[in-house]
Formats: structure tokens, C-alpha cells, sequence
């Protein structure tokens, strides 16, 4: 009986090791409460003492954009977002020229592209080794026809800063496998289109067990590698556009558990549906706080399967006031980018924003004054993204009403500096990302003038 | 947060429309860290309890009906990976111990009192518990951070359980 009794008592202090765990991290968001003590003063002066240290950390990591600890992971800016290249302009480095003229210290993204813009041609080896032997690179991108020796993938392995590596080329499990060393990389991209991954690729993937982030475009991916990611203790983000695969992919995608973020891009895959029953399937990650949906059908009575644990929800096909009214009185949810069906969508859409809590809104079509004004009841709001009118400068107008963003993006052709420089008035701004303006030569003229006219503070995102 | 369910005045059972997995998913995790589940194990239990949900056609009556049948099949699973029968005897009296403790809930009451006893504590306090459960330092680091030698820590933590189970009994007596 003793031994029972020791069992209940271990059983007891379990649960309550586990409830004083999420308590601590429910209050960790929360600012303490004042208090009149003396040595509270202390402990103010070790926290401040604690914040001076990490600060310091973090601007020596990062100057710009704020680093996110992996165990605070917020699914409304998750860093995945902005470091892949589809949410950046990459510098395009096409010669050794091009290479010598970076400057030094901390780079932007780059780009290792072919000589020229045609298809067919090989990697750059020699400006992919120059670029290796360069500090500062934490984003790159290699692309070419080919592959790169093994060696190569040696020296980007080497590289001290790299964190982000997307590869548009052939790459083998040996050369994979090299990418081990790399001290830093984190986030891995495979977008070379209809590059097959294989199940011995996949193994050498897991060598490099500190990924938290993968986008793979337009690969085929059999099932069976799908589910070996599940082998990344650390993955929390997956971007999956249009790869193609088979029956079971479902299956191979739930069992990646500790997936927080996660982007669907179907398209002629799987014939771009999506069921109630797909959604509940997906709806079993126990971990998942954010999900993307691009190019996919989902019946509106299916939308009801979301799961409603999400806390943001992008949707890019069009939705039906239903859908709307369905999403907007979820109460976990925090962040909603989506697309009216119609005239009533955006009724009910106007309608119900002012009685949510929403933090992050975007849409895919223009702001309509009435949603301007659902907008500004908002007070929470720090992540907006909309499609610009043709006079940007009515909208820009609008959005500096909206005091706590810290996030503006929005399609268009770019504006003059004087017309963005009203987005100072914005207190918290940290980024603005303007996109849509394709490959025109407007923007490249006036990049300075734009990252100018934003002040230092601001990250100027143009792609 | 309740599930969605299907509601109807008649006492016939009703189909639960599962949307909603994620608002079981602390429940279950509680659960299972209290019947002694390993930590890195409990996410995968929790998903494989959900997709046993998801192939099952049941039907429940009502919220807490389907609450204590995810813990039974979250129960189910947890012996089924030790395979060990003998260890059902141990799997029960830790389920008594979770009916007790959190009765027919989910045990965010728990969380909820325990939430507002830690709010109430010392800056220097809260800190420590922060590091020690939040960050999950070590004695060590704890040791450095805080000025004290690591059974110091040691004693600290353990009146600092001791006063915030306190706290959270007395709570948790005046709202039940």
C-alpha cells in the first residue's frame, strides 16, 4: 500500500510540474505586478543587468531584425516569412566582379545565379567559392543546371554565418551530407522544379538536425520523404508549394508533430483540394499555430474543419461571407489574411472586425473605405497587408491611423520616398515589404531613396 | 475553451463535429504527464489519441463525455508503448489521482490559480521560477544568475513549490 501511496504522490507532483510550467510561461507575457519592496529594486537591477547582456546578444547577431528564440515562436511574424527568397529581392551575383564589389560586413541576401538569365546553364562554381570565402552571408542561394562538386558544398559549409541556404541546383545525399558542418544553417530550401528528392537525400537531411525551417518548391517528393522530416527534432516551419506526390502524403505530413507553421501551395497537386476530412488530418498536429493555404479548393462548408486552434489563417482563394463570419468569431484566432467572395464577404468581413481581437490582417484586393475604417478598430493590430489602390498615397494615409503596426506590406508599384515617408508616423514600424513590382527598373532607382525616406529602423523589403 | 459541438435537447447521443482537436491537446498533456508519460513523448501521444479520434465514428454525450474518452484512448496508447501490464495497476492510481485533482475538467483551473499565485510572488521569486521552469536552467546557472550555491537553489525551489501548492489548493478550494 506504501507503494501506492508513493505512486499518487509522484503522479501528483507530475501534474503539478506541468501546471507550474504553463503557468510560469502564461505570466512570462504578462509585466509584473509593482512592487514596494526593497529588494524587488535588486531584482529589477539583475533583470535590467539580464536584458543589457541579451541585448547586446541579439544586436550582435542581428542588427535589423529581431532575432526570434526558437522556444517563443510567434505565428504571427515567423521568421520564416522574410528569410526564404520569396519574401526578399536577393542581390543577384552573376560575376566575380559582383563578389569583390559587396561590401563588407553583414550582407543581404545573394543570390549565386548563372552568368546569364538563361536556362540550361550550370552553377557558378567559382562565384559560389568566392561568395564561401565571404563573412557576413547569412542568406544564399545557389541556382544553375547542375550540380556543384563536393567540395564546394564543403566551403559553404564552412561559411560562419550562413543561416539560411536555398538551393536551386542538383544536389546529392554525399554533398548533403557535407552540409552538416555548417555551424549555423537553420533554415534549408529545395526549389530546383521537378528535382526528385530521394529517401537517401532525405536521410542526409537529418544530419543536420538544428533545420527549424524547410521550403521545398515544385520537387517530387514521395511521401516516404516527406515523413522522414519527422526526423528534425527542431522543425517548426514547412513551406510546400506545388511539389508533386502521391496518395498517403496526408499521412506523411501529420506525422511531422512539432510543425507550428505551415504553407500549402497545391495547385495541380492532388488536384488542388482540399476536404473537410484532409483539413482534420491536418487539424491532428498538436503543435500547429499557423497555416497557409494558396491554391486550393475547399467547398465552404468544409472551412468549418479548419482547426480551431489555429491562431492565423491565410487563405488565398475567395471566401463566401459563411467562411468569413466562420473565421472571424474564432477566439483563438489572432491573424486572418483572406480574400472576399463578394460584396456580402466583405460586408460581414467589415461587420466583424471590430469585434475581434485580430493582430495581424491581410487581404489580397483593395482596401475598401468601409475596411479602412473596421480597421482602426483594431488596437491590437501590427501586421497589415493589403493590394494598393492606383493613388497609393489614400491608403498610406489610412494605414498611418493605424498606430500599433509594426508590419506594412502591400502590392504596388512603388511609391516616391515622400509619399512612404508618412509610414514614420508610425511609432513601433519595424518592416515594410512592397511587392508585385516584378522585374520593372522603377524601383532599382530609388531603393536608397525609399530605405531613406523609412529611417534606419525599418527594414525596406522591394520584390 | 469548449468544442464545438453539435448541441440538441434530445438525449439521444449526438455526433461530435471534431474541428477542433487542438483545444483538448493541454488537457491531454497534463493527463499523460500525470500518469508518468515521458515529456518527449507526450506530443506524439497526443497526436496518435487524435487520429484514433479522427478514425472512429463515435458518438459522445456532450464536451466532457469526449474529454474522458480521449483520455481513456490517450490512457490506451500510453500502456500499449510500454507494454507492460503490470504497469496498469500504477496507470490507475495516477488516473485517480487526475480525477481528483481535476474532477470532469481539463485542469486549466489549475493552471488559472496556480497562474494567479505565481503573479503574486516576488520579483526575485518569479524570476527564478521563470529561469528554473521556464527556461529550464540549471542548479548551476540558477546558482550564478541568483548569487546562491546550488543547494540553495535547491532549498528555494522547494519552498517555492511548497508555497505556490499551497496558494493553489487555497484557490482553488474557494472557486470549486
Amino acid at each position: 500500500m506504501s507503494g501506492d501511496v508513493e505512486v499518487e504522490e509522484a503522479a501528483r507532483e507530475r501534474l503539478f510540474d506541468v501546471v507550474l510550467a504553463e503557468a510560469v510561461a502564461a505570466e512570462r507575457a504578462s509585466p509584473p505586478a509593482p512592487r514596494g519592496r526593497q529588494w524587488a529594486l535588486v531584482a529589477a537591477v539583475l533583470l535590467a543587468v539580464l536584458v543589457t547582456i541579451g541585448v547586446a546578444l541579439l544586436k550582435a547577431a542581428d542588427s535589423r531584425d529581431e532575432a526570434q528564440d526558437p522556444k517563443t515562436f510567434d505565428p504571427l511574424f515567423p521568421r520564416i516569412e522574410r528569410e526564404f527568397h520569396f519574401d526578399r529581392l536577393c542581390v543577384q551575383v552573376r560575376s566575380l566582379e559582383r563578389v569583390r564589389q559587396l561590401p563588407e560586413g553583414e550582407l543581404p541576401p545573394l543570390a549565386a545565379l548563372p552568368r546569364a538569365p538563361n536556362e540550361g546553364l550550370p552553377v557558378p562554381v567559382d562565384i559560389v567559392d568566392a561568395l564561401a570565402g565571404r563573412r557576413g552571408v547569412r542568406s544564399l542561394c545557389v541556382a544553375g543546371d547542375s550540380g556543384m562538386p563536393v567540395e564546394s558544398w564543403r566551403r559553404i559549409a564552412a561559411m560562419p554565418d550562413l543561416e539560411v541556404l536555398t538551393i536551386c541546383c542538383d544536389i546529392d545525399a554525399a554533398c548533403m551530407r557535407e552540409l552538416r558542418h555548417a555551424p549555423r544553417l537553420r533554415a534549408l530550401g529545395l526549389e530546383k522544379a521537378k528535382f526528385r528528392i530521394s529517401a537517401e537525400l532525405m536521410a542526409a537531411l537529418l544530419e543536420l538536425p538544428r533545420l527549424d525551417s524547410i521550403a521545398l518548391s515544385w520537387q517530387e517528393l514521395p511521401p516516404s520523404a516527406l515523413a522522414a522530416l519527422a526526423g528534425l527534432p527542431e522543425l517548426r516551419s514547412l513551406y510546400l508549394e506545388k511539389c508533386s506526390t502521391d496518395p498517403g502524403w496526408l499521412d506523411a505530413l501529420a506525422q511531422l508533430r512539432t510543425l507550428r507553421w505551415l504553407f500549402l501551395a497545391l495547385g495541380p497537386w492532388k488536384n488542388g483540394v482540399l476536404t473537410a476530412e484532409d483539413l482534420r488530418r491536418i487539424g491532428t498536429l498538436p503543435r500547429l499555430e499557423s497555416l497557409s493555404l494558396h491554391a486550393v479548393d475547399i467547398a465552404a462548408a468544409d472551412y468549418a474543419a479548419l482547426p480551431a486552434s489555429l491562431q492565423m489563417v491565410s487563405l488565398h482563394e475567395p471566401v463566401p461571407a459563411s467562411v468569413v463570419r466562420e473565421l472571424l468569431t474564432r477566439p483563438k484566432l489572432r491573424g486572418l489574411c483572406l480574400r472576399c467572395a463578394d460584396p456580402e464577404a466583405e460586408s460581414t468581413l467589415c461587420e466583424l472586425l471590430p469585434t475581434t481581437k485580430l493582430e495581424r490582417f491581410g487581404c489580397d484586393t483593395g482596401v475598401s473605405e468601409r475596411l479602412w475604417d473596421a480597421l482602426g478598430h483594431l488596437p491590437r493590430l501590427r501586421h497589415l497587408s493589403f493590394r494598393a489602390r492606383k493613388d497609393i498615397a489614400v491608403d498610406l494615409q489610412r494605414v498611418v491611423g493605424l498606430k500599433a503596426l509594426e508590419h506594412v506590406g502591400f502590392q504596388a508599384s512603388v511609391p516616391a520616398a515622400e509619399t512612404l515617408g508618412c509610414l514614420r508616423d508610425l511609432p513601433q514600424l519595424r518592416r515594410v515589404v512592397i511587392s508585385g513590382v516584378g522585374d520593372g527598373t522603377e524601383y532599382r532607382a530609388d531603393l536608397v531613396g525609399l530605405q531613406q525616406a523609412l529611417g534606419p529602423k525599418v527594414d525596406l523589403i522591394v520584390h | 475553451m469548449l468544442p464545438p459541438v453539435e448541441r440538441t435537447s434530445s438525449p439521444a447521443p449526438v455526433m461530435f463535429a471534431v474541428t477542433d482537436f487542438g483545444a483538448f491537446a493541454p488537457m491531454l498533456r497534463r493527463y499523460l504527464r500525470t500518469l508518468g508519460a515521458r515529456a518527449d513523448r507526450v506530443d506524439d501521444l497526443v497526436q496518435e489519441t487524435f487520429v484514433v479520434a479522427l478514425q472512429k465514428q463515435f458518438e459522445v454525450r456532450g464536451d466532457m463525455g469526449f474529454a474522458m474518452w480521449l483520455r481513456g484512448v490517450a490512457r490506451h496508447l500510453l500502456l500499449r508503448e510500454w507494454r507492460s501490464a503490470a504497469r496498469s495497476r500504477e496507470v490507475e492510481l495516477c488516473d485517480r489521482v487526475w480525477n481528483e485533482q481535476c474532477g470532469d475538467g481539463d485542469g486549466e483551473d489549475l493552471v488559472d490559480a496556480l497562474r494567479e499565485c505565481v503573479r503574486k510572488l516576488p520579483a526575485r521569486s518569479r524570476v527564478m521560477l521563470q529561469q528554473a521552469y521556464g527556461e529550464g536552467d540549471g542548479r548551476a546557472e540558477l546558482a550564478r544568475a541568483f548569487g546562491l550555491v546550488a543547494d540553495g537553489v535547491k532549498t528555494a525551489l522547494r519552498r517555492l513549490r511548497a508555497a505556490l501548492k499551497d496558494c493553489m489548493q487555497r484557490r482553488l478550494r474557494r472557486t470549486r
